[in-house]
């Protein structure tokens, strides 16, 4: 057999192995929604005149006008989906609201994404709300806040606030990093190219990725240490 | 040919390419991307109660009646390196400025010796704006034995307000051991050496028998879901 025909033999067998790669092709997850939590004692008050007090175990209300602010710390991309306010209300007068929004422009305002209140006298619950239009991180531009206000008696008081957000894969780019066999319309681009852009990869020579060529035990170790930033004593 | 002519072809074929492939293209490895770390202005708290920090336009917080400190201690993980720390604030005040100083508390009692500052100016109006410094030296994250500092000070009025501090970090792998955990396959001169203790000391692996960790044996898809499962730490209901 000449290099040709045996390398027409193997495109006919590799062919083989890539149909049975699609008959057990592999389903691929999105991240779940994961919570970040926000205990009562991480907001302080908004302004210097408003004052607080605590409640039952770790809640707090506030003394006097006014609200209390959080900024939470999520990864860049992740996607806020649905908030939660763990909330006391026994007053009819009163209310506890929850606020929550990002801020783009040093100086200005907060463009708000979503809210809770209490309205009536639910007594002691979770309160949640589904954003109508989930709220992306955007660290390199509009750092986010949280703030809660609540009368000013101990009638109505708040635990924690719950961010529930989803992790997200960074967009596909315009070119690719590796063009020899990760070009734009390969089915992995975006996700090697992820990988590249956080410095796990480097690929494995000029232009090129290897997606086909398994992990060894060693190569993995690299990736997941480098990807953690394992492992630094405590 | 028959098939299984065939498919022993194949296997021959794809064992020498795979080969030849990997000596003519070894893998390269990264040294993982700078990442922000937010600090809110909603996580500084001032220094003494007697001067308390005031809310402005969206998340922008300042001193009203006094300049004085406020101070966040936010948390990195140990080994982190931060090389560039960034300032988003207001200075439209000709007489004041804001000064941020950014560095790490050996000792408790003990002061914080500071590792960078970043200033708007006394008589600089720069308005609002990111203002950033590359550290000299980077800061790395040792939690066994220090805690963080960010602090940040400002005129007596609204004219010198801020909204976050951010720290640039990159993730790191810990240094090399003096001793192998996996002499067999893994010693101290192997490659992947560094790395395989990292994932030991993490509790992540524990080789695949007795001083031994199989490092050019392939992940299997179950061994990926182990390792990835006990890394990260997945999944609790939230």
């Amino acid at each position: 057999m000449n290099a040709l025909s045996m390398m027409l033999v193997s495109g006919l067998v590799l062919g083989g192995s890539a149909a049975g790669a699609g008959q057990d092709e592999d389903t691929y997850g999105t991240a779940t929604l994961t919570s970040y939590m926000i205990p009562a004692t991480s907001f302080t008050p908004r302004d210097s005149a408003t004052t607080y007090s605590s409640g039952t175990g770790i809640d707090r209300f506030i003394t006097s006008a006014g609200s209390m602010a959080a900024g939470p710390m999520l990864p860049n991309g992740a996607q806020i989906e649905r908030i939660e306010l763990r909330a006391c209300d026994s007053n009819p007068a009163a209310e506890v609201v929850l606020f929550v929004g990002s801020c783009p422009v040093i100086g200005m305002g907060c463009g708000p994404a979503g809210s809770i209140a209490t309205g009536a006298t639910p007594g002691c619950a979770t309160f949640v709300a589904t954003l109508a239009a989930p709220l992306v991180v955007d660290n390199t531009a509009a750092p986010i806040l949280v703030t809660v206000g609540t009368g000013t008696t101990s009638t109505t008081t708040f635990q924690a606030v719950k961010l529930y957000y989803r992790l997200r894969v960074s967009p596909a780019p315009a070119t690719a990093t590796f063009p020899n066999d990760v070009p734009m319309t390969h089915p992995f681009f975006r996700f090697v190219e992820a990988l590249a852009a956080a410095g796990i990869t480097g690929g494995c020579g000029t232009g090129a990725y290897c997606p086909d060529a398994p992990v060894t035990r060693g190569q993995m170790a690299v990736f997941l240490a480098t990807a953690l930033g394992l492992h630094f004593p405590n | 040919m028959t098939k299984t002519a065939a498919l022993t072809l194949a296997a021959m074929l794809l064992g020498s390419g795979a080969d030849v492939l990997a000596e003519d293209a070894p893998e390269t490895y990264g040294t993982a991307s700078l990442t922000a770390y937010v600090v809110g202005s909603y996580a500084f708290q001032s220094r003494s109660s007697s001067t308390p920090l005031s809310g402005g336009q969206g998340v922008e917080r300042s001193f009203t009646t006094t300049s004085a400190f406020a101070v966040a201690t936010p948390m990195l993980p140990s080994g982190a390196q931060v090389e560039r720390i960034e300032l988003r604030g207001c200075d439209t005040d000709p007489a004041a400025q804001i000064v941020v100083n950014f560095g790490s508390c050996p000792n408790p009692g003990g002061t914080c010796p500071i590792a960078a500052t970043i200033t708007t100016g006394t008589a600089a109006t720069p308005g609002c704006n990111n203002f950033s410094t590359t550290l000299a030296t980077p800061v790395i994250i040792n939690n066994a034995t220090q805690v963080l500092s960010v602090e940040i000070t400002m005129g007596a009025t609204s004219a010198t307000s801020f909204s976050a501090v951010k720290l640039y970090y990159r993730l790191r792998v810990s240094p090399a051991p003096a001793t192998a955990t996996f002499p067999s396959d893994v010693p101290t001169t192997h490659p992947f050496f560094r790395f395989v203790e990292a994932l030991a000391a993490a509790g992540v692996t524990g080789g695949c028998g007795t001083g031994s960790y199989c490092p050019d044996a392939p992940v299997t898809r179950g061994q990926m879901a182990v390792f990835l499962a006990t890394a990260l730490g997945l999944h609790f209901p939230n």
